[in-house]
């Protein structure tokens, strides 16, 4: 079944809404504070988490960004994403010579 | 001689290369096939309201139809965030089952969550990353296959030859395998066993990968796969080997497709055993045995490929009237020496037959114009005829009596000093012991040979479908 047009256009404001939230943050993000940081309340994200994953899971595969299995502050892994880089840190060069 | 070996190490390397790639893939593939990068002991936990949870995302998994490590890993997702969503939702006020209800909701209906996350796996740029992926797997799997199976079946073979000798050595008669229709029995069952090792390793590879790479399930690349398979592996094992065959060979040559079809969906959806620097060594031993143990039999003096063996007689008991009575001398030129020769090039036999000028000198006799030579003869024609098997110690030699005509028959070309003919006896099924003439209707109006003709042996040399098709 394809997708009809309004689903098409919510998709990629969506994927436009994550990349916003990725390229501001510091570090990497859970899925739900990159809805939380789109949506500014939990009250506001009811509608868009709907599409959140669908999102964030086709901006990684199209290589826009990265995902990473990361320990969370209570040693739980949590799944994070990032925007991907233009280039690989300089630090892990120095280190992987 | 350097060329030589650098070619050899060039198609070892790549060899090599193509089996290491292969490796690499169905590793790169097993990461979304296998159970997940999110060990389950790591996964936050959640104690009430789980089967609510769980039945949706068994509702949004089976929609998503992804490989079970992908599956794996977007639950365990889910179930973080469902877990951090209902914490906050009771921190607002709502009670467990309400604060659940209203997580789930607004991640919005399983089956079109699931949809959507499938539509964003399955891009295709994976798809094609798959196919290219899967065709290399598949390679390098066949060499992987194909190497490991030759060494194994060649390894069975040196201790069915030990015990063998063994047992001879006791007095026990063992039966005679080194005759030609038992090396083409033989070298059928290898190169099928080979084959068909090859075949399912290389679906089994290209499946796994394509599927893990392209995001699909791997029962859904099997079936594309499958058909692939069958039809270029059976193909390539009914048309396009080509060597000695025979009615065995031919036979359970369809199992080199069905070997195909069973490595491409045999509980598929199990995860490949660990495959990493172990079968790189192991193709590397393979090829080592391989090469040694052909070494070994070259030493030893056996061949392992067809050839035409001939041999020229010109004997009183080859039973060459048979065929038909030599031609009274005086329609001959007198005293002169008939030749046949024989030759084979690109699978055709080029037989010629002439007559050298009598002369005390050897070396000054020439060829005689057969042009006024065989004036009083018509409907010259070469014969083939079956001959016995000149191979086997204690047979008869000469023209099988037990066939009353013979099994090919070509009209002779007058070209200069020669008759010409040719023959294809490589195709065919019964024509490997042989024995031609040239034969004539004399001035009398009666058939007769001209000479005692040429003999050998050719075996058969094409695909299954030729020898299916053969004439004879």
């Amino acid at each position: 079944m394809r997708p009809d047009r309004s689903d098409t256009q919510a998709l990629a404001a969506q994927r436009r809404s994550v990349l916003d939230a990725l390229s501001e943050a510091a570090g990497p993000l859970t899925g739900r504070a990159i809805s939380i940081l789109i949506g500014g309340s939990d009250d506001r994200i009811a509608a868009d988490e709907r599409l959140l994953y669908p999102a964030l899971h086709g901006l990684e595969a199209s290589g826009k960004i990265r995902a990473a299995w990361l320990p969370g502050p209570d040693g739980t892994l949590r799944r994070t994403y990032r925007m991907r880089p233009l280039w690989p840190p300089i630090s892990g060069l120095i280190r992987s010579r | 001689m350097t060329l030589n070996l650098l070619t050899l190490v060039a198609f070892v390397g790549g060899f090599l290369g193509l089996i290491a790639l292969a490796i690499a893939l169905v590793r790169r593939g097993e990461l979304h096939l296998g159970p997940g990068q999110m060990p389950d002991d790591r996964i936050v936990q959640h104690a009430d309201g789980a089967e609510s949870i769980d039945v949706y995302l068994d509702r949004m998994a089976a929609e998503m139809r992804l490989p079970a490590g992908d599956t794996a890993d977007i639950r365990a997702e889910l179930l973080d965030h469902l877990a951090d969503s209902i914490a906050a939702l009771e921190a607002e006020g709502f009670d467990h089952q309400a604060a659940i209800r209203e997580a789930l909701g607004r991640l919005g209906p399983p089956v079109e969550l699931g949809r959507q996350l499938r539509a964003a796996h399955q891009t295709t740029g994976r798809l094609f990353a798959g196919a290219g992926g899967g065709v290399l797997a598949a390679g390098g799997g066949f060499l992987l296959g194909y190497i490991g199976a030759a060494a194994a079946g060649f390894v069975v073979i040196l201790v069915l030859a030990l015990a063998a000798s063994l047992v001879s050595r006791l007095g026990i008669p063992t039966p005679n395998l080194s005759t030609p229709d038992g090396n083409a029995v033989g070298n059928g069952l290898y190169l099928t066993f080979v084959l068909a090792a090859g075949a399912a390793v290389s679906m089994r590879f290209a499946v796994r990968v394509s599927a893990g790479l392209g995001r699909r399930s791997p029962r859904g690349a099997a079936v594309f796969w499958t058909v692939a398979g069958v039809i270029v592996f059976g193909s390539w094992a009914v048309f396009g080997i080509r060597g000695q065959q025979s009615w065995v060979g031919a036979v359970v040559a369809p199992a080199v497709p069905i070997a195909a079809a069973f490595g491409a969906l045999y509980r598929i959806d199990r995860p490949m055993p660990h495959v990493g620097r172990w079968a790189l060594v192991i193709a590397i031993g393979a090829i080592a045995i391989l090469e040694l143990g052909y070494g070994l039999l070259l030493s030893a003096g056996v061949t392992t490929s067809g050839a035409t063996f001939e041999q020229g007689a010109s004997q009183p008991d080859f039973h060459f009237d048979h065929a038909a009575p030599i031609a009274p001398a005086a329609w001959l030129p007198a005293g002169a020496i008939a030749g046949n020769d024989y030759s084979e090039t690109g699978g055709i036999g080029h037989a010629s037959s002439y007559f050298l000028a009598a002369s005390p000198d050897q070396a000054s006799q020439a060829p005689i114009p057969l042009t006024g030579v065989l004036a009083g003869w018509h409907d010259l024609r070469f014969e083939a005829w079956h001959a016995y098997p000149n191979w086997e110690p204690n047979s008869p030699i000469g023209v099988d009596t037990s066939y009353p005509s013979p099994f090919v028959i070509e009209p002779a070309i007058v070209n200069g000093d020669t008759l010409d003919a040719g023959f294809n006896f490589e195709k065919l099924r019964d024509g490997r012991d042989w024995w031609f003439f040239v034969t004539g209707v004399g001035p009398d109006g009666n058939r007769y040979r001209l000479s005692d003709g040429h003999g050998g042996w050719t075996p058969f040399n094409g695909s299954v479908w030729d020898w299916i098709t053969a004439p004879q």
